[in-house]
């Protein structure tokens, strides 16, 4: 069963994820033994994301935000009409 | 003063005797992310690459490049992350960055009853633009279920073919 994101990442973080994990293929992997959670690309060639655990700056969502987009993530998600 | 996004990307070399152990990129990943916590740092690193972007406050972008270049080195070299040719360091001003992230990558696209809808027109009547107007644009995809059209594209159609008034031909052949 893959890993959902929970409470031990902010919350501005775990919503992304979703997204991502939910339709876009992406994969989560939550830490185990006191490393950082992992956000893995839907394209097996790109390096897994790291995420932070705690609440961080906006300056780090954005470099997080766009280290997705680089790796292929589509967010933010399209207006709905 | 502004603040900079400076990221550096490095791939392991090609000819590598040795693949580097997941596990211990794994590990120096984790310790990279701790210590630059303070530079709103994030970490990607996988068995033949690692990727680093830092925040950097500085004058101007090449500064920053430099700075952040200074920085990753110094912390890369503390965890231990692996010491490999860098094939890429660029430094966006945060403003920018932060409105690039705001704008959805995926493009809109629009089905043809949105499409026809667009342009005032019936479902038919706008099969019979898409194959009649050499000007009407080619659709994105063409899936089993119908083709989808770039909304900006049936939209600059719209402002561009279906100006108000008397049609050319009518025009044309009053003249």
């Amino acid at each position: 069963m893959p890993d959902r994101p929970g409470r031990e990442i902010p919350k501005d973080y775990r919503e992304v994820i979703t997204y991502l994990i939910d339709s876009q293929g992406w994969d989560y992997k939550k830490a185990r033994g006191g490393g950082y959670p992992k956000l893995l690309p839907s394209d097996p060639d790109q390096a897994p994301i790291r995420v932070p655990k705690t609440p961080s700056s906006q300056r780090t969502l954005s470099n997080w935000i766009a280290e997705i987009r680089r790796k292929g993530g589509h967010w933010p998600p399209e207006r709905k009409r | 003063m502004d603040w900079f996004s400076v990221r550096m990307e490095t791939r392991a070399p090609q000819d590598a005797s040795r693949p580097l152990s997941a596990v211990t990129n794994a590990s120096a990943a984790d310790e990279m992310m701790d210590l630059l916590a303070g530079y709103d740092g994030i970490v990607s690193a996988g068995t033949n690459s690692w990727d680093v972007t830092i925040s950097i406050e500085a004058p101007d972008s090449a500064v920053a490049v430099a700075r952040g270049t200074e920085v990753i080195a110094t912390y890369g070299h503390k965890a231990a992350m692996p010491s490999w040719p860098v094939v890429r360091i660029e430094a966006v001003r945060q403003d920018i960055l932060d409105a690039e992230n705001a704008r959805p990558t995926l493009p809109e696209l629009v089905s043809t009853p949105e499409a026809a809808e667009i342009l005032g027109v019936t479902a038919q009547r706008l099969h019979q633009l898409a194959a009649g107007n050499p000007g009407f644009p080619d659709p994105m995809y063409e899936l089993r279920a119908g083709k989808l059209w770039l909304r900006s594209a049936i939209e600059a159609f719209a402002s561009r073919e279906r100006k108000p008034g008397r049609p050319r031909q009518a025009q044309a052949a009053a003249g």
